[in-house]
């Protein structure tokens, strides 16, 4: 047994150093150690990819793309003479327009495909997945009929495949999965709703508009449609290839890089823009012969007062009307004790939702937090959410990267308002529901404050850092307190540290942190160093590594 | 996500594991959050949860063990 319990360990610190533990495969382990082995796998699945969080401003139009497409559809000349001069004005204007796009083919197509995204409602398309070998050959997986639409409704059918018949669906209130197979028909939570579908095509968009490089690379022809080919690198990950249907200016494919020697390919075979989804597929049914599993089950009321009857507290209201925001509906958790509400922002895929509960006890915010007030009473600010500690717990949200929470504690009860959105517009939905003042230091502190003592950063072993942690190794190079809690006890202990930190990790407060700059104080005498300078230097995004650029001694 | 999970088995290997996630309790939860998902060291995760290293190591253990049970019964 101790033996198992040090082999499992061990197979764990492989997998996060991504290496091949020997033991993979091993039939000489013993059964029970090989379903760890395997458990472990289906876990590290569960990881999301790191989406960046830095929103770039939308400035530019869908002109060159209009263009292009004007050019191609220019009139014919009356005149013969004209002709060859025209065609060589429309050589140079074509050979003008494509420089420009290879100049600035980035935001053009990104904000042609912005634009084009904000004018269709729904979708409804054929999606193909093919896995190609090192040796070019193709094999399809599956074929899976998808119904989006823009507000994060949607329903896919797997039409061919191993996974054949199997549909899930979200539709807002309810996320369910049919599984033909075993007759079960598996009830989760909406929301957060961790995975949704591959090349969601909105999801895309914001990937390739945040990508950390954009390239046109040429032009083909998929699905009987001319598409332009763009390289896309993504901030945190392998570049790949996307198609870009040049009529509607909506992505068509995309393409991994090879990894392992295998890379996938998938493609809308077919793609139709409609005005809505039908109702019958986003309509929950339980189909006959099939059995609910529902291990999350949340029960929907009508109002606050048929909560509070199961609750047993009056659940609080907002205070003023909340403009932008629709409510979606209100639901008391299966152990009777917390009401959720949830909210959508009109016109986007993005939701907000306020938990509300009896408190049991202090508020104790998480070490990485930033603390903030709402009123009078202290907060814990989140962003991402990454602790799910009082009413947050059993969320399962750490995987995520783009969730952001504010929690609090008011006389005996505990309130907590979670989103997929900034934390600026969380702020603000918090004041209106409370009507009350929400500070965040870090939107008000000097994130400029200049350190007393500058730390000189060595950028080239920094980039080897990020890379390295984008590889799996020190993770906790992207926790703030982290980082502190080292450089602060490397100063104490130069020679390295022994045992336990001299420094304890719930003594560094975060005082600002707005994903770029952090500044984190240390409590307690017995340190020399009480506050520390952190800037994320390489990437800026969630998945980008903090780096001490300085500090202030505690004299 | 890497290239070999894009497809929609994962999502409803996803969706179980997160749901039987949920089952556990929060220090069972906690620990393979830390170790497994994060990608933490057992000393680091000791660290954080205010553990010994060995004690981490039971810890996500007996989580697994657990896990692996729920996923089992809802298979």
């Amino acid at each position: 047994m101790k033996n198992d319990i040090k082999k499992l360990s061990d197979y764990i610190d492989k997998l996060n150093e991504e290496k091949k533990p020997k033991e993979h495969g091993n039939a000489s382990e013993s059964p029970e150690l090989e379903e760890l082995f395997e458990t472990v796998r289906m876990v590290r699945r569960v990881k999301e990819p790191a989406l960046p969080k830095a929103d770039y401003p939308k400035r530019l139009s869908r002109a060159v793309a209009d263009m292009m497409q004007k050019k191609n559809n220019a009139k014919r000349p009356r005149r013969p003479w004209f002709m060859a001069a025209a065609a060589v004005a429309a050589v140079l204007v074509i050979a003008v327009a494509l420089n420009f796009l290879v100049t600035f083919g980035r935001t053009n197509i990104v904000s042609a495909m912005e634009q084009a995204y904000n004018e269709i409602k729904a979708y409804h398309g054929i999606l193909k997945v093919v896995e190609i070998n090192d040796e070019g050959i193709e094999i399809s997986q599956a074929k899976m009929e998808v119904w989006a639409d823009k507000d994060g409704r949607y329903c896919i059918e797997e039409t061919e495949g191993q996974q054949k018949g199997l549909i899930t669906v979200n539709n807002g209130q309810k996320k369910w999965q049919l599984r033909p197979d075993d007759k079960k028909m598996y009830v989760f939570s909406p929301f957060p709703d961790l995975y949704r579908f591959t090349f969601e095509i909105g999801e895309e968009i914001n990937i390739v508009k945040n990508a950390l490089k954009v390239e046109t690379i040429g032009e083909d022809v998929i699905s009987e449609r001319k598409a332009y080919v763009l390289k896309v690198t993504p901030s945190g990950g392998k570049p790949y290839k996307i198609w870009i249907d040049k009529d509607t200016s909506l992505p068509l494919q995309r393409e991994t890089s090879m990894n392992n020697a295998i890379q996938y390919r998938v493609t809308y075979i077919d793609i139709e823009y409609i005005d809505s989804l039908p109702l019958e597929v986003i309509t929950y049914k339980l189909p006959e012969g099939f059995k609910e599993i529902n291990e999350n089950a949340e029960q929907i009321v009508n109002n606050y007062d048929e909560a509070s009857k199961i609750t047993g507290f009056i659940p609080m209201e907002p205070v003023n009307s909340l403009e932008g925001y629709e409510m979606e509906y209100i639901a008391v958790t299966a152990d009777a004790k917390k009401v959720k509400t949830y909210y959508s922002l009109k016109g986007q895929n993005k939701r907000i939702m306020f938990l509300q509960g009896k408190s049991a006890g202090e508020l104790e915010p998480a070490p990485t937090s930033i603390k903030g007030k709402i009123g009078n009473n202290k907060a814990e600010i989140q962003s991402p959410l990454e602790a799910d500690n009082g009413i947050l717990s059993g969320g399962v949200y750490a995987s995520t990267t783009n969730i952001n929470s504010i929690r609090w504690i008011e006389g005996e009860f505990e309130y907590a308002a979670v989103g997929d959105v900034s934390m600026e517009k969380l702020s603000s939905f918090v004041k209106s529901f409370t009507g009350k003042d929400v500070q965040i230091p870090s939107e008000t502190a000097d994130s400029s404050e200049q350190p007393q003592v500058e730390v000189e950063v060595d950028l080239h072993a920094e980039e080897n850092e990020q890379k390295s942690v984008d590889a799996g190794s020190s993770p906790w190079k992207l926790d703030p307190v982290y980082v502190a809690q080292v450089f602060v006890s490397l100063k104490i202990s130069p020679e390295g540290i022994q045992g336990e930190y001299p420094v304890k990790y719930e003594d560094i407060e975060v005082i600002v942190n707005n994903g770029e700059d952090a500044v984190l104080q240390i409590d307690g005498n017995d340190t020399p160093i009480r506050k520390v300078y952190l800037k994320k230097l390489i990437r800026k995004d969630n998945t980008g590594i903090w780096s001490v650029v300085g500090y202030d001694p505690a004299n | 996500m890497t290239s070999e999970e894009d497809h929609t088995e994962v999502s409803a290997r996803r969706l179980l594991i997160e749901n039987a996630l949920k089952e556990l309790n929060e220090e069972q939860r906690k620990v393979i959050e830390l170790r497994i998902i994060k990608g933490y060291t057992a000393a680091e995760t000791g660290r954080l949860m205010k553990k010994k290293e060995g004690n981490i190591r039971v810890l996500q253990y007996r989580a697994l063990r657990k896990l692996a049970e729920i996923l089992k019964a809802n298979e």
